[in-house]
């Protein structure tokens, strides 16, 4: 569904819309929030999620919602800005302090981030936790990498494994 | 990530979202061990496409790595973009250095994000270094960054016209300690190219002028100590910002021809135009239309004429408007 329409050409600064959550919370966010996300800026574009409607996400929890959202009211006024050519210093240092607090959660609750950034299509989201993940493993031996995300401990033929390919990978482990 | 109780009907979007949410790899046959019981570490629950932009921003080594730490990460290095930084960190030795660039584009097939050779020696590997450029595991590269170790100034150091096959997708190439291949200029188009930086490179103004042409969407343009090009005259309906210097990053150009005469001609978005070495000039900087330009870096005795329309200042020592200086 969904065809693209002309819809009403300007989605008005104030204009709010409703998300659901798979546990069925509604948020009312402003929609220019909610359309950094690709996904939901044709929905909201068309005309959707605005009154008693709101746009069901049958993948995200309320949880993984509301810090979802938490990050696309702050960055909304950048994006609006066009990538912030503008933004001063100040602002810039301000977003960046407060994306690596917002990064700074458990691990459970980060791959339910990944993965709703990843649904949502919010760019900005993605890099943010991709980078996250990345500067965990990063310096890493794979033994340390297993420690480090929670994995069990190897089983004889995962450790015979990762042997053989520290003999392949030579190079990687210098 | 549970399915569970949504009580909200299906839509397109949800439709659209599982479709994607199960695109990961089925697990090789025989090793399903893992996925049943609950214990299963849960970063490796997400699709092949979300650990794989994660591992493309890895440096080169931690990034093949992490096809050790288990069956469901084997994959996933050669199905992601590569990401290969050959600098002083990947190893000190040259020697050793080459080789593991070598097999590295052997091993991966492609396609690669980022390619950075940094303080590469030529000596006798020009044909190495080009057969690099023209692999496969090259394909669709975003970003570039090229620089030889110069070892002999009096030796050329021809870029190898394979590096410019990028073209069609570089965003942000940074181009240094080279002589570019100024033939090819003409025939060059970069439409996803948004900053470009050269550094010492030796090029004509004639190439430069059609390399800037062929970039029509470029917003930053870093240029410093190039030599060749005596007088660069821009126009761009993109660009943003332009820093530039008559001098390069670690010596003064002795010899060959160092950038005389900067003349923004239209620029209708320019904000910033920065001397970032301005006690080597350029002797002459103009600007015929730029009406947005908010920032103009230090100047100092190197420049010696400075023309904002039809507003002439002959200077001695003069700054105007002292707000960002740095590149």
């Amino acid at each position: 569904m969904a065809a693209p329409e002309s819809g009403d050409g300007n989605n008005g600064a104030a204009r709010m819309v409703t998300l659901i959550s798979s546990d069925n919370t509604r948020f009312e966010v402003e929609a220019a929030a909610a359309s950094l996300s690709q996904t939901l800026q044709l929905t909201i574009l068309d005309g959707g999620g605005g009154g008693g409607d709101g746009i069901p996400l049958p993948n995200v929890d309320s949880a993984t919602l509301s810090k979802v959202l938490e990050y696309c009211i702050k960055h909304a006024p950048a994006a609006a800005n066009g990538g912030a050519p503008n933004a001063t210093a100040v602002d810039r240092a301000e977003l960046e302090r407060f994306d690596n607090e917002f990064v700074n959660i458990d691990q459970s609750v980060l791959y339910s981030l990944i993965m709703a950034a990843h649904n949502l299509e919010i760019e900005g989201l993605q890099s943010l936790v991709a980078k996250k993940v990345a500067d965990m493993i990063k310096g890493k031996s794979p033994m340390e990498i297993r420690r480090t995300l929670g994995f069990p401990d190897p089983t004889p033929e995962e450790q015979a494994e990762m042997n053989a390919h520290m003999l392949e990978y030579g190079w990687a482990y210098e | 990530m549970e399915e569970g109780m949504a009580a909200a009907p299906p839509t397109n979007i949800k439709k659209r979202k599982s479709d994607r949410m199960e695109g990961g790899e089925p697990p090789p046959p025989g090793s399903v061990k893992c996925d049943s019981d609950g214990s299963l570490d849960l970063i490796s629950r997400l699709p092949d496409e979300v650990l794989g932009t994660i591992i493309s921003l890895l440096p080169t080594m931690d990034g093949a790595r992490t096809q050790a730490i288990s069956w469901r990460w084997r994959p996933l290095w050669r199905s992601s973009p590569l990401n290969l930084q050959a600098d002083h960190n990947f190893t000190g030795q040259d020697r050793k250095r080459i080789a593991f660039v070598s097999k590295i584009l052997s091993v991966h097939p492609g396609p690669a994000r980022r390619l950075a050779l940094l303080g590469i020696r030529l000596r006798h590997r020009y044909g190495k270094i080009d057969g690099w450029l023209r692999s496969r595991a090259l394909t669709g590269l975003r970003e570039m960054v090229f620089r030889y170790e110069i070892e002999d100034p009096q030796l050329p150091y021809p870029l190898p016209p394979s590096a410019l096959r990028f073209a069609p997708t570089l965003c942000a190439p940074e181009i240094g300690n080279c002589d570019f291949p100024n033939e090819l200029a003409p025939s060059l188009n970069f439409p996803c190219l948004k900053q470009l930086t050269l550094c010492s490179v030796t090029m004509s103004q004639d190439a430069l002028h059609s390399l800037l042409s062929g970039c029509t969407i470029l917003e930053s343009l870093l240029l410093m100590g190039n030599n060749g090009i005596a007088s660069l005259h821009v126009s761009s309906p993109t660009l943003r910002s332009i820093g530039f210097s008559a001098s390069g990053y670690w010596v003064q150009l002795q010899y060959g021809i160092m950038l005389q005469e900067l003349v923004i001609e239209d620029a209708p978005c320019l904000e910033r135009l920065l001397p970032l070495n301005p006690n080597y000039g350029p002797a002459t900087i103009r600007v015929i239309r730029a009406p947005k330009l908010e920032i103009l870096g230090l100047l100092s005795d190197g420049i010696s004429k400075l023309q904002l329309g039809t507003l002439v200042f002959q200077l001695g020592d003069l700054s105007v408007h002292r707000e960002d200086f740095g590149p």
